[in-house]
């Protein structure tokens, strides 16, 4: 159970990044930072459907957590959501396309042992 | 530079926001079940303006996603995991263990090599790929 919970959370929480990030590059750049701006931004936003499955999908995630919390200690659970960096990195190169050179991923690989290392005591 | 302002800023309203609701909560009885638990952190002060700042740190990471590559942006908020040691070390007491202290470097050394790679990917790239259309 806790391994399927955890499995919840890696997957919808990578695809809640991927759906968000295709939702923002759909709806433009966000560059003028005036309050009307924003708030006319911030409209268009909750109108692209990426978006709103994007957080209805992190919501889930949340839900899978707290769950598996509830059933399993911290210090195994939130490393093992470590995961998500694998997951949305290689998401965001298939999906998204975007360019991973090698430096960027033996940083990411370094800062998903580091992060293992801190949420595990 | 506007992507290292805009994660910073999102990195420390989510690690202030973490540390006010956790002081919250702390102040929230579980004894009467989990509905009476939540009403009663709805009206806690901490809890409402900690969660205003999650709600701050989610529109800036949305923002930096809206130029910024996902691949850059996910390792690099990482960074919050230390503000989050530093914050909690600072403000709730809590004792950090030299295995903590040691998962702390290695994410910085991580953000620093990922931050020295270019945030955007060159759109022509961007135009093929099957999330984006």
């Amino acid at each position: 159970m806790t391994v399927l919970l955890i499995a919840i959370v890696v997957v919808t929480s990578t695809a809640g990044d991927l759906l968000l990030t295709r939702g923002m590059k759909e709806t433009g750049e966000v560059s003028d930072f005036a309050p009307l701006a924003l708030v006319r931004r911030l409209g268009r936003a909750l109108g692209n459907p990426s978006i709103l499955a994007g957080v209805v999908t992190m919501a889930v995630s949340f839900l899978a957590f707290v769950a598996a919390l509830a059933i399993a200690p911290v210090s195994l659970v939130v490393p093992a959501t470590a995961a998500t960096y694998v997951g949305g990195t290689l998401g965001a190169k298939w999906y998204l396309r975007e360019q991973v050179s090698t430096t960027r991923w033996l940083g990411t690989l370094i800062v998903i042992g580091g992060v293992i290392l801190v949420s595990m005591s | 530079m506007r992507t290292f302002w805009t994660l910073t800023i999102s990195m420390l309203a989510q690690s202030i926001g973490n540390v006010m609701v956790s002081k919250g909560m702390k102040s929230v009885s579980q004894a009467d079940g989990l509905f009476p638990a939540v009403l009663q952190a709805a009206q806690q002060p901490w809890v409402i303006g900690g969660t205003l700042l999650l709600v701050v740190f989610f529109a800036l990471y949305a923002t930096a996603l809206s130029w910024a590559d996902l691949s850059f942006v996910l390792p690099v908020t990482a960074f919050g995991y230390v503000l989050n040691a530093a914050f909690a070390r600072f403000f709730l007491d809590e004792p950090i263990s030299l295995t903590r202290w040691a998962g702390t470097l290695l994410i910085c050394v991580g953000v620093v090599l990922v931050a020295r790679t270019p945030a955007t990917t060159p759109s022509p790239v961007l135009e093929g790929a099957p999330g984006m259309r």
